[in-house]
């Protein structure tokens, strides 16, 4: 958007019958002009460039949270034009100012010392021009601000320049035809785009700031998000065991089949106190709310509830806490805003680039901060886990925390080994101590133990050493992490005795983008337990794992969850938005499993953006167990193969302005079984496949 | 005993229950003798073969499983108490009465458990026999009388299982707020060695 060249100015005048006014406007026009078009042309460029950014949604990096939600819109004021023009034709002098120290010999500058021409950073003084001085004899002086009736220039604050120039709501809206550009500048507030003192594009007013915010520059957000789920899926089912569905139901397996609709609405508020884009914010507090209402429907009896004698469908609802945290900001450690802050509460938590070990909304604190110019990233954290609401996996703070702690730290280093890439090395330990805790869940199956070999509650600790890194070298896009899993579970299930626990993970993603494609291949492996009744524990196994990866909840081992029937009671091979073959009992409540059959992945995979607005996405993955000996040993039989088989998922991701505040998706996956899985499990339905449909969509304002 | 079959036409809602119209197998009559129905589900009415509460239940209380013996064995403990003054059980479990016109023959003389693993016999519609399996788990023990039945019926052509309209799953428990299928057998997972075999009795 370019401002209306000058020249115009008095054409489009004469147009709309003003040409009388224009001889008093044109001056004042002039001026105003040049700085509309200053202040409206930056941030409408800084607002494309970050839909662009945007647009990369599926790969969520976490470095320390440096949410700059206030001023995001805000664009660093640029610099003023530099010749105002002036109405009164006095003379003005302008001294020639020596161009010489601009002009130095860049050998031997670093990229930090070069002074370009018209830029400017903190901390760093060119040598200034002389002052401007005015020699005009005989002229009035301007008259001083206080001669101005305060009531004229009602501005609050610089967010509200722009806003303070709109005509009133049917009042005389002339001022159009001058500054077109205006416009976009004065739309409904009903509009997410437009600024908004209840999204925190502009400070609390400070009239109606309540008391207790002392300072300046308070800003309200508030959130709505709408997420709506429709989702047709299959997977082994077991028939009841007291009772059936249908009669002749008399062999394991029964329909497979299964519908799961799901509408959340996330409601979030903030109250953060900060300045610019740049500075991060002050202080934040913020509370996040997520209501949901799910309704499952299942073929078989004794799938949704405990109960033999309930329905096969359920409806539940519940409102889960996944954000309630205090945020401060304890220092600056440099000129460029790198910080040290603190954050205490129910907060969003990632322990590496893609969610393998641990991603997660927890109460816990967390010390994080930047060092060098950004460029070197730090968090330090203790979580304790909360109780999930059973059916919407939302956080329960009605219950009592589990017995479950995390502790970690981790460093972000930049250009580290490759200028491009990003490293990450962490340690994460998990403490549990819950041998002693019964917990069963909402539709009364027990999750903790996990009705899983000897039945026996247990304790563990892990130390999860790991190293990650994301980017690119050169065109190739590159995301890996390597993990291990040390330490001792206090009883092991296949022995009732300690067993020690070291296993491994590794992953890689690389993809290479030709023109509006791209190009994925990946690569998992977690290893399995070979031996079950000795005394190591080799399965990997993750906290809480929230994997983007491989199509992730595309794919349908992602998404789907497959009950290990025959094999234990109320026990999963995999987790819902999880990719390890964990063996637990649930991913949200259970314990994590190092008794486990382990997971080999690999994939190819297509992104194509074929419009701004639509993506299609393609995937091919193949799965396979790495050892199956713990499976073959719950199961009883003697020879499990560890092919699991084909998935295959294709998905259109449609957001219609391009923005991510209507993004709507629809994928289908289907798992194509093979020797491992047809020796685990079967199905009635005359299909030879499992299938996963997922209708998403998301509406945020 | 009469008592129980009053007990089981009230529960299923059916004045004519117990006269033929439905194949139970050991399974489905197990479904009926639980404390609880359907089994484990605290708060549910005992099942009509069960005690009359299910506060009653014990391992010595268990209904008609235990009612069918408990004379027989007391009499028998009597009889070794008392050093043989008092008279011994007849050589059987039960006082079922004796079947008219078999020379003595009494249903049920050994008396009955309540877990699964036997079917009825059939010739089309019409019972004439039953086997019992036992030695595995429930399901293998279901799995070998079921498709064992079947098999000789291939073979033979001429018996074989219940026909589908007439088995216990189509029997159907109203329990004011919910409804229960009663179970016929229940197969198990991976019953074959070295196959990837799965649900071998569906459809039979």
């Amino acid at each position: 958007m370019a401002g209306l060249a000058t020249s115009f100015v008095p054409l489009l005048a004469v147009m709309s019958g003003h040409a009388d006014q224009l001889a008093v406007r044109q001056a004042s026009a002039e001026k105003m002009e040049a700085s509309l078009t200053a202040l409206l042309g930056v941030p409408k460029m800084a607002w494309i460039g970050q839909e662009s950014a945007k647009f990369g949604q599926e790969m969520a990096k976490n470095g320390p949270d440096m949410d700059g939600k206030v001023g995001e819109k805000e664009a660093q004021s640029p610099t003023a034009p530099e010749t105002a023009k002036d109405a009164s034709n006095s003379s003005i002098i302008e001294p020639s100012a020596p161009l010489g120290p601009l002009e130095m010999d860049p050998d031997g500058l670093t990229a930090d010392e070069a002074l370009i021409d018209g830029r400017r950073r903190p901390g760093v003084q060119k040598q200034l021009p002389d002052p401007v001085t005015q020699n005009n004899p005989g002229a009035v002086n301007a008259p001083p601000p206080e001669a101005f009736p305060t009531d004229e220039f009602p501005v609050p604050d610089r967010w509200r320049i722009m806003q303070s120039l709109c005509p009133a709501k049917g009042g005389d809206q002339s001022i159009y035809t001058l500054f077109g550009a205006l416009r976009n500048n004065c739309h409904s507030t009903l509009n997410p785009y437009n600024q908004n003192v209840l999204k925190g594009d502009k400070p609390i007013p400070a009239d109606k700031k309540p008391g207790f915010l002392k300072g300046d520059d308070w800003f309200f957000v508030a959130n709505l998000i709408s997420d709506t789920v429709v989702e047709p899926r299959s997977f082994p089912i077991p028939v009841g065991v007291q009772t059936t569905e249908r009669p002749n139901s008399i062999d394991v397996f029964g329909r497979s089949g299964s519908e799961v609709y799901a509408q959340t609405f996330i409601t979030g508020f903030a109250l953060i106190k900060g300045s610019t884009a740049y500075k991060p914010p002050d202080v934040e507090y913020r509370l996040t709310l997520a209501t949901q209402v799910n309704h499952v429907n299942v073929p078989e009896r004794r799938v949704l509830f405990v109960e033999p004698s309930k329905a096969s469908h359920r409806t539940d609802w519940f409102v889960g806490v996944q954000e309630a945290f205090f945020d401060y900001h304890i220092r600056n450690t440099s000129a460029r805003y790198d910080f040290d802050s603190f954050r205490i509460g129910i907060q969003p938590m990632q322990a590496d680039f893609r969610g393998f070990l641990f991603q997660d909304n927890q109460l816990g604190f967390r010390l994080f901060g930047t060092r060098d110019n950004n460029r070197v990233q730090y968090n330090l954290g203790a979580f304790v886990q909360l109780e999930k609401d059973t059916n919407s996996g939302l956080n329960d703070i009605t219950q009592t925390p589990r017995e479950s702690y995390i502790f970690f730290a981790n460093l972000y280093r930049q250009d580290m080994p490759f200028v491009g890439l990003t490293s990450q090395f962490s340690l994460t330990y998990n403490m549990n101590r819950e041998k002693s805790d019964v917990e069963i869940d909402d539709n009364g199956f027990p999750v903790r133990p996990a009705l899983l070999g000897d039945l026996r509650g247990r304790a563990y600790d892990v130390v999860y050493p790991g190293y990650a890194f994301d980017g690119r070298i050169g065109r190739i896009n590159l995301t890996g992490q390597v993990y291990g899993a040390f330490g001792e579970d206090r009883n092991s299930f296949f022995t009732s005795e300690p067993a020690k626990i070291h296993a491994y993970f590794g992953a890689l993603e690389a993809s290479y983008d030709v023109d509006f494609l791209r190009f994925r291949a990946s690569g998992l492996f977690a290893s399995g337990d070979g031996n079950p009744y000795n005394n190591i524990e080799a399965g990997f196994d993750a906290i809480f794992e929230n994997p983007i990866f491989a199509g992730a909840d595309t794919s349908y081992w992602i998404r789907q969850t497959i009950p290990f029937a025959g094999g234990g009671r109320v026990i999963s091979i995999n987790g819902r938005n999880g990719i390890l073959n964990s063996l637990r009992s649930s991913k949200e409540q259970g314990q994590s499993n190092f008794n486990n059959p382990g997971t080999i992945l690999a994939g190819l995979g297509v992104d194509a953006d074929l419009t701004p607005t639509f993506r299609l996405s393609g995937n091919a993955n193949h799965l396979w167990f790495h050892k199956t000996e713990s499976l073959e040993a719950l199961r009883v039989e003697g020879s499990i193969p560890r092919d699991i088989g084909w998935d295959l998922s294709m998905a259109a991701i449609y957001r219609p302005k391009a923005t991510q505040n209507m993004v709507f998706r629809l994928s289908g996956a289907a798992l194509i079984p093979g020797k491992g899985f047809k020796d685990l499990f079967d199905q009635t339905d005359k299909r030879d496949f499992h299938y996963s449909i997922l209708l998403n969509a998301i509406l945020a304002f | 005993m009469p008592a129980y079959v009053q007990r089981v036409r009230s529960f299923l809602g059916d004045p004519n229950a117990l006269t033929g119209t439905v194949a139970f197998a050991d399974r489905s009559g197990g479904n009926l003798s639980r404390p609880y129905f359907p089994d484990g589900e605290i708060g549910r009415p005992p099942g009509p073969l069960s005690v009359a509460q299910s506060s009653q239940f014990s391992p010595f209380a268990v209904g008609l499983q235990l009612d069918l013996v408990v004379p027989n064995i007391g009499a028998h403990l009597e009889y070794v108490r008392s050093s043989g003054a008092s008279a011994d059980t007849p050589q059987r479990c039960t006082q079922m009465p004796a079947i008219g016109g078999t020379g003595g023959q009494v249903r049920l003389a050994n008396g009955i458990q309540i877990f699964p693993g036997s079917v009825p016999i059939y010739r089309g519609n019409q019972l004439i026999g039953g086997i019992g399996v036992s030695g595995d788990g429930i399901d293998q023990d279901d799995m070998a009388s079921f498709l064992g039945l079947h098999n000789a019926g291939v073979r033979l052509g001429s018996i074989g299982n219940a026909p589908k309209a007439i088995r216990a799953d189509n029997v159907v428990v109203d329990l004011g707020n919910a409804s229960v299928r009663l179970r016929y057998v229940n197969c198990p997972f991976a019953p074959f060695l070295d196959t990837n075999d799965q649900n071998v009795c569906e459809g039979l």
